[in-house]
């Protein structure tokens, strides 16, 4: 791949992440894009101390089943020497830089010889700025990657950019639930129907067969879930929102 | 607060502005060492820091500049347009009269590090919006460092990349294209729990 290729694929699918409306959208785009350079696995996760467990941490992942097995029972996460490299260094790195780089011990190279096995030959460990106190990492790896030497940076970028789409989905997918709780539950449509009839709490609770304290409970809720200030209010609002039929 | 500097009340502000390339020296050259912006007499003036140049300074309670940042017209020569047009090398350089160059961020006492995460430097975010939606600007260039790009995002100021970053002095930098938006000032308020105006008008 030339320079202007490697550019012109890196801000194709920077562009691509700003349609992006589901996370499964990002990881298709993100890994076609990473299969360009040979990668075909990937972890995303945040990064807790030695110690904790990783699993909680996970954001998206596609490692080979088997591996991803073994990182986890066998505790790979506290002496990857990928991942403890980056607290020392916050810096996108080869991870054949970093293992060439370094004294391993003896559980450092088993961790290593272990994904070879399973085809992880390679890869690219990325730090990326968590939501949380903790740092995000994103690593890639395959067994014959092809870097130019632009085209790390370019990753690096695209990386940061996929990264924060997931960011944005998540936070967008937070507000729908968030909107989603103003969704009433049948019995309130029902008794707020009644009070659009002009019907009193007691009245209600006749008719329905409940307590007129119970009734006024429902209305109460349904007050709260629209985000009204008064019964009149709320039928208004859960009409407009289709709720309830005028 | 954050005082705008400009051509038309440098008299006023001599002394401040002074004092504001005197800091600028402290953390570039002495703090990010960058040798080039060395100057005999301590003061960081570069060829950019012209009468068109927006001087943006966050003076403390005592009248002393803690930091500042600085605002050029990119319809005049600017970094990106003349000391690092590679950076702009997959999109087009933002020129108009409603885009300005966004320059030289500093805190005082942050030498060695790059203004990230404290109190005044995101106090100087907000103001520099302040600024730019007082006065028609809605489109901001930089040079950046690419740990920005999270930054940027999270407080709504929209980062597009012009170019791939490239290493420059064992630093990653890139070209960077930002949307001021009301919407930005009202993120980048949020950390620091103000909704009143930073700016000195």
């Amino acid at each position: 791949m030339t320079q202007s290729q490697v550019e012109t694929d890196a801000f194709d699918t920077v562009q691509g992440f700003k349609a992006c409306k589901e996370q499964t959208d990002v990881y298709s785009i993100f890994l076609k894009y990473i299969g360009n350079f040979g990668f075909d696995s990937f972890i995303l996760s945040g990064m807790p101390p030695v110690g904790f467990r990783l699993e909680p941490h996970i954001v998206m992942q596609n490692w080979p089943l088997e591996w991803y097995r073994l990182y986890i029972s066998k505790s790979y996460y506290d002496h990857d020497p990928v991942v403890r490299h980056l607290e020392s260094d916050m810096q996108p790195h080869l991870w054949s830089d970093i293992v060439y780089s370094r004294e391993l011990t003896d559980r450092q190279r088993q961790v290593m010889n272990d994904a070879t096995e399973f085809g992880l030959h390679d890869g690219y460990i990325i730090p990326l700025e968590g939501t949380t106190d903790l740092q995000n990492c994103l690593s890639l790896s395959g067994q014959h990657l092809e870097l130019p030497p632009y085209s790390h940076d370019a990753i690096y970028m695209v990386a940061m950019y996929a990264h924060e789409t997931i960011i944005r989905i998540d936070e967008e997918t937070e507000k729908q639930t968030q909107h989603d709780e103003s969704q009433l539950t049948p019995r309130e449509r029902e008794i707020l129907s009644w009070v659009a009839n002009g019907k009193t709490d007691p009245e209600i609770g006749i008719i329905c067969g409940i307590s007129h304290r119970t009734a006024s409970d429902h209305v109460k809720n349904a007050i709260g879930k629209l985000g009204a200030v008064n019964r009149t209010q709320a039928v208004v609002e859960a009409i407009k929102a289709g709720q309830i039929s005028p | 607060m954050l005082h705008v500097i400009t051509n038309h009340n440098r008299n006023a502000y001599a002394a401040q502005l002074n004092d504001s390339f005197r800091v600028r020296h402290k953390v570039f050259v002495d703090g990010l060492g960058w040798e080039d912006l060395r100057q005999p007499d301590g003061r960081e003036i570069d060829q950019f820091d012209t009468d068109d140049a927006i001087h943006l300074v966050f003076l403390n309670e005592e009248d002393r500049v803690v930091g500042g940042s600085r605002l050029l017209p990119t319809t005049q020569p600017h970094l990106l347009s003349e000391v690092f047009p590679h950076l702009a090398s997959a999109r087009p350089l933002p020129i108009g009269t409603d885009v300005f160059e966004w320059t030289r961020f500093y805190v005082s006492g942050s030498e060695g590090k790059s203004p990230r995460d404290n109190k005044i430097s995101r106090m100087i975010m907000c103001g520099l919006l302040e600024y730019c939606l007082d006065h028609g600007i809605d489109t901001l260039s930089a040079v950046a460092e690419p740990i920005w790009i999270p930054r940027f995002f999270r407080l709504g100021w929209n980062p597009e990349p012009l170019g791939i970053p490239t290493q420059h002095k064992g630093q990653r930098i890139m070209g960077l294209k930002l949307t001021v938006s009301e919407q930005a000032l009202e993120k980048t308020r949020k950390g620091i729990k103000t909704k009143t105006s930073i700016l000195q008008r």
